[in-house]
């Protein structure tokens, strides 16, 4: 019963902190691992193509307003920590096919994975500087 | 990884009816971003840009109290993608061009153009503020040389041997040395029994090696016959007192910060400080004309392009004032008057002594 009340009140983002912990701490065959990792980077990059683009286009456009481009270095920065959920989210997925026997494997909540790596905050600060930089060129 | 796609294949085929078509709509959103991400239209772009101050591009080496003038630069780009170009439709802002590959530069030529410009404009504003100085302080001194005509543009509808670069040198036989000279020889061989079979001989520095090119003759539409090329008299400075160095910036390129440059150099050699503080930008070439009748040079501002786009960077910087030519005043003033509320004072020019007298005049208020 304690334990229960423990789980319950723990955050999506706690969760998903152990969660991610949990799936690096599960051990798979080197290129099974491999291309759990690149699959997962590799999809990420296919189904976010079209906003980066996008994004692209529209700093190309709109590089001279300063209201408007600082709006989409904000997207920008939203867009990178997206993929770095979506690519994790990706991975657990993958990694599931690879060990459908493997019942810690299973019970990974590949959910509360991609909401702390979303919010990942060592990562928000690392694409910040990263896009700040770039502002300051362009 | 397959297993993981087999799963989501087996997910859609067995999902409603309505999520089917949710994936079908959502992949042919993905189909059509990306191509209007990605399919490109052969048009240029001009935007605002931004200013710079003219001691970033040279230094006069004088102890006079100098003043900050301030060059106005727009950007460009090429091959926009069709978003780009929707979006810039209705954009006040932005003007758009069509690319037309005879007549337009390539990139690469542009850069080239770009860069002998702007070497150009600054020799040529270093001329017409030391020899303007010179009126007034005969210790202020400058040597050039006219050194021949820089090819800028090559008109691709001709049998075109030239290249965007090239310094003529010398014209059926006649090493050049001034451009009325250059002017004289080519209303000559005009005068003379010039047919489209005819050749006309150069001798031109093409990547500093001299090279003979015989240009076929091209009989334009003012019915005039010429070789198929725009160019401008190109400048080099030898000697000047006080001394002054270049700093090599070609962040921008083009001959229309010829203006701005004359007047900081002309400040850096002159006592006062022009500008009273203020924020002084603009646009415009300098041109040098020798009036031989008179024996005296005579500074001219040029028209320049992109006129709407540095308006609006004018604003955008908040400058206290900007210079522009007369020949390019209305559109300016059409723009101006459309900016709600401006920050600067738009000034329209004939002359550098047109500048001059205007910034003495606002510095005696």
């Amino acid at each position: 019963m304690n334990n229960y009340t423990e789980k319950k009140e723990k955050n999506l983002w706690s969760k998903g902190k152990e969660e991610t912990k949990k799936f690096y701490d599960i051990k798979f065959k080197f290129w099974n691992n491999v291309k759990i990792f690149i699959g997962g980077i590799i999809l990420t990059i296919i189904l976010i193509l079209p906003l980066v683009f996008l994004v692209y286009r529209l700093i190309r456009t709109y590089f001279y307003d300063y209201t408007i481009f600082t709006l989409l270095i904000a997207i920008s920065w939203t867009i990178l920590m997206f993929s770095n959920g979506l690519s994790n989210y990706l991975s657990v997925k993958i990694a599931k096919g690879y060990g459908k026997d493997r019942d810690n494997l299973q019970k990974i909540d590949e959910n509360a994975i991609f909401f702390y790596q979303f919010l990942n905050v060592g990562f928000a600060a690392f694409t910040l500087i990263i896009l700040i930089l770039f502002s300051n060129i362009i | 990884m397959l297993e993981f796609f087999k799963v989501i294949f087996n997910k859609v085929l067995k999902a409603k009816v309505f999520y089917k078509i949710l994936v079908i709509m959502l992949l042919l959103l993905y189909i059509f971003l990306i191509f209007i991400t990605t399919k490109t239209v052969n048009v240029i772009a001009t935007y605002p840009g931004y200013i710079s101050p003219v001691g970033s591009i040279v230094s006069i080496d004088s102890n006079q109290e100098k003043g900050t003038y301030y060059t106005t630069s727009v950007l460009q780009n090429r091959n926009i993608s069709l978003i780009e170009y929707w979006l810039h439709q209705n954009n006040f802002n932005v003007d758009l061009k069509e690319f037309d590959p005879i007549l337009d530069l390539t990139t690469a030529e542009e850069y080239i153009a770009g860069v002998y410009y702007k070497k150009n404009s600054v020799s040529k504003a270093l001329i017409a503020a030391y020899k303007t100085a010179n009126e007034n302080n005969i210790d202020i001194d400058i040597n050039f040389e006219f050194k021949g005509i820089r090819v800028t543009s090559v008109d691709k509808n001709f049998d075109n041997r030239l290249k965007v670069g090239d310094l003529i040198i010398e014209l059926n036989g006649v090493e050049l040395v001034n451009f009325e000279q250059t002017r004289t020889i080519i209303g000559e061989i005009n005068d003379g029994d010039l047919t489209s079979e005819d050749n006309i001989s150069l001798k031109v520095v093409r990547d500093e090696i001299e090279l003979a090119v015989l240009s076929p003759a091209q009989l334009l539409e003012s019915n005039f016959y010429g070789i198929g090329i725009y160019g401008e008299a190109y400048y080099e400075v030898i000697d000047s007192t006080p001394t002054y160095s270049l700093v090599d910036d070609f962040s921008s390129t083009g001959p229309s910060g010829g203006l701005m440059q004359t007047l900081y150099i002309y400040d850096a050699l002159t006592e006062f400080d022009l500008t009273s503080g203020l924020i002084i930008a603009g646009t415009g070439t300098i041109e040098i004309n020798y009036d031989p009748i008179l024996d005296e040079y005579q500074f001219v501002t040029g028209q320049i392009g992109g006129v709407k786009q540095k308006i609006l960077t004018a604003q955008k910087n908040k400058v206290d004032v900007f210079f522009i030519p007369r020949s390019n005043y209305l559109e300016a003033l059409e723009v101006y008057e459309r900016i709600a509320e401006p920050t600067f004072e738009l000034v329209s020019i004939v002359n550098l002594y047109e500048a001059i007298d205007w910034l003495e005049g606002r510095s005696n208020e």
